[in-house]
């Protein structure tokens, strides 16, 4: 149930939430961290208290007040930073929305950026899997390659298809569209 | 694996690395045993981080199912941008992501306007080579896609709207015009709608129209063109009609059926237990090079998506996989069983 909404409703706020830290946190190794962080105490309370009349308020707050410790506790804060956390709003801005893509189309132009960005052995692999949906043990079969190998990779793509489809969302669509249009240009 | 090789540790690089290991190993379903479920189950309680983490990991890994439909990306490209009919409208191009992968089946679709552009009589006319599809935007801003091998013409003014689908089949998003039906000539077959989405394919006499959206009104003129000698059959979403020889088949799809009957729009073969022969007949609609079924072969049922150009793939495929001998003879492939 939690798992569901979890998926469903929290990781789509993704790009946004990673919009945010990045506003009001300079120090960019930290955000993957501050992500789980907010995930895990996200997780937790709609687990113990039922589900948030407000997923975005409710991912937000949450957001907000771990930026407000972390700042506390950091040992050197910039000014900017506590001076931005200060102004930083009670309320969810308004592009603190769930990143749905409009439509299939910019879901395989992001897909496609996604797999663009592997190495040339991952994806294959992860092409062999989900587009032709050979199993993994056919995989290794068709690329004369270890199982575990094959394994190895798609624990590979598994992570990056990630990073790309949530962490950049529609900014990726649109640097896809651009690359698009200067192609048809070259042409 | 064993399981306790997962670090325990809330550090997010090194939940993240279990998680995948997790998923990788999740996704090799015919390895996956019981053991490994509570093993699973017992990392996930291990910590919310471990648990937040792989629902992450897995939605992405889900997501990347609809590549199934990746290569019909370009193609949805190209209906973005506005028709330009003197030039090819739409040219794959082949992606590095395709290097190496034979059969996801990759080859150059140019689609080439063989000829266009408007005659006395105010009509405009359209045509695509073999193997080529084209985009058209009308004047009522209806759009229009041909696919392989079509001939059509188009009157669009502001008494009338017709278009002659002459061979071939095309695919029709309408605009709404409720006091200008749209009318579809397919030889003595006339399709009459006011806006909506539907195909018609249009060979030797035979007309078949599928309808995605809305509804759409089928019958058919005498042989001078004039008004209709029998009764119209209306149709709606997901309807299929064949109009032939007089005789007017109608039958009611699956959406997912209706889909795959318009898979060819991205570039796609899509058949589900189809007989040989008829998969054969689809490829070579799109292929110089023709597919020959012989004997007990054509009892082979497939089921399957190919790009339409993807000839060798398709026939690599059901060489190593289902003992089809392969006899290549100039442009003919013969096709029997071993």
């Amino acid at each position: 149930m939690v798992n569901e909404w979890f998926s469903a409703e929290v990781l789509p706020l993704e790009p946004a939430l990673m919009r945010l830290l990045r506003r009001h946190w300079r120090y960019a190794e930290d955000l993957p961290d501050m992500r789980q962080e907010i995930y895990v105490r996200v997780y937790e309370a709609a687990a113990r208290d039922g589900l948030p009349a407000s997923t975005p308020a409710f991912v937000f707050a949450c957001a907000r007040n771990l930026l407000v410790d972390r700042a506390r506790r950091a040992q050197v804060v910039s000014f900017e930073t506590v001076a931005d956390l200060e102004e930083m709003p009670e309320q969810p801005q308004a592009d603190f929305t769930p990143e749905r893509l409009a439509d299939a189309r910019q879901e395989l132009r992001l897909l496609q950026v996604a797999l663009d960005d592997l190495s040339p052995r991952c994806r294959e692999v992860v092409m062999l899997r989900k587009i032709e949906g050979l199993s993994q043990k056919e995989i290794a079969k068709r690329l004369g390659i270890a199982e575990g190998t094959v394994e190895k990779q798609i624990t590979l793509g598994v992570r990056a298809l990630a990073e790309t489809l949530y962490a950049q969302g529609v900014e990726v669509a649109a640097a896809w569209m651009r690359r698009m249009r200067r192609g048809e240009r070259d042409q | 694996m064993k399981s306790n090789s997962f670090p325990n540790s809330v550090n997010h690089e090194a939940v993240e690395a279990a998680a995948a290991a997790w998923l990788a190993r999740q996704d090799n379903a015919q390895a996956w045993r019981q053991e490994d479920e509570q093993a699973l189950e017992a990392w996930l309680q291990q910590h919310t981080a471990h648990r937040v983490a792989w629902l992450r990991l897995r939605q992405a890994w889900q997501r990347a199912d609809k590549m199934q439909s990746l290569s019909h990306e370009a193609s949805v490209a190209a209906e973005d941008s506005q028709p330009k009919p003197h030039r090819a409208t739409y040219q794959r191009r082949p992606s590095r992501v395709f290097a190496g992968l034979t059969l996801a089946g990759v080859v150059i679709v140019a689609s080439l306007v063989l000829w266009s552009g408007q005659n006395p009589s105010g009509q405009e006319r359209f045509a695509t080579a073999v193997g080529a599809r084209q985009g058209l935007t009308l004047a009522d801003g209806s759009r229009v896609m041909l696919n392989t091998h079509t001939r059509g013409r188009a009157v669009i003014n502001s008494s009338e709207r017709k278009f002659w689908l002459d061979e071939g089949e095309a695919f029709f998003e309408i605009q709404h015009d409720p006091n200008h039906p749209f009318v579809v000539t397919a030889g003595r077959d006339r399709i009459t709608v006011l806006g909506t989405k539907f195909s018609v394919r249009h060979e030797d006499g035979r007309t078949e129209v599928t309808v995605v959206e809305g509804r759409v009104k089928l019958d058919r003129t005498d042989s001078l063109g004039q008004e209709a000698s029998s009764p119209s059959a209306t149709l709606t979403k997901n309807d299929s009609a064949v109009s032939q020889v007089g005789a007017v088949l109608v039958a009611t799809k699956t959406e997912e059926q209706t889909q795959n009957a318009l898979g060819w729009r991205e570039g796609r073969l899509k058949f589900d237990n189809m007989s040989l022969p008829d998969i054969a007949a689809e490829f070579n609609r799109y292929n110089r090079r023709q597919l020959v079924v012989h004997g007990d072969a054509s009892a082979l049922k497939l089921s399957g998506q190919f790009d339409t150009s993807n000839v060798d793939g398709f026939v690599r495929l059901i060489q190593g996989g289902f003992g089809v001998a392969v006899r290549q003879e100039g442009d003919q492939i013969h096709l029997s069983m071993n």
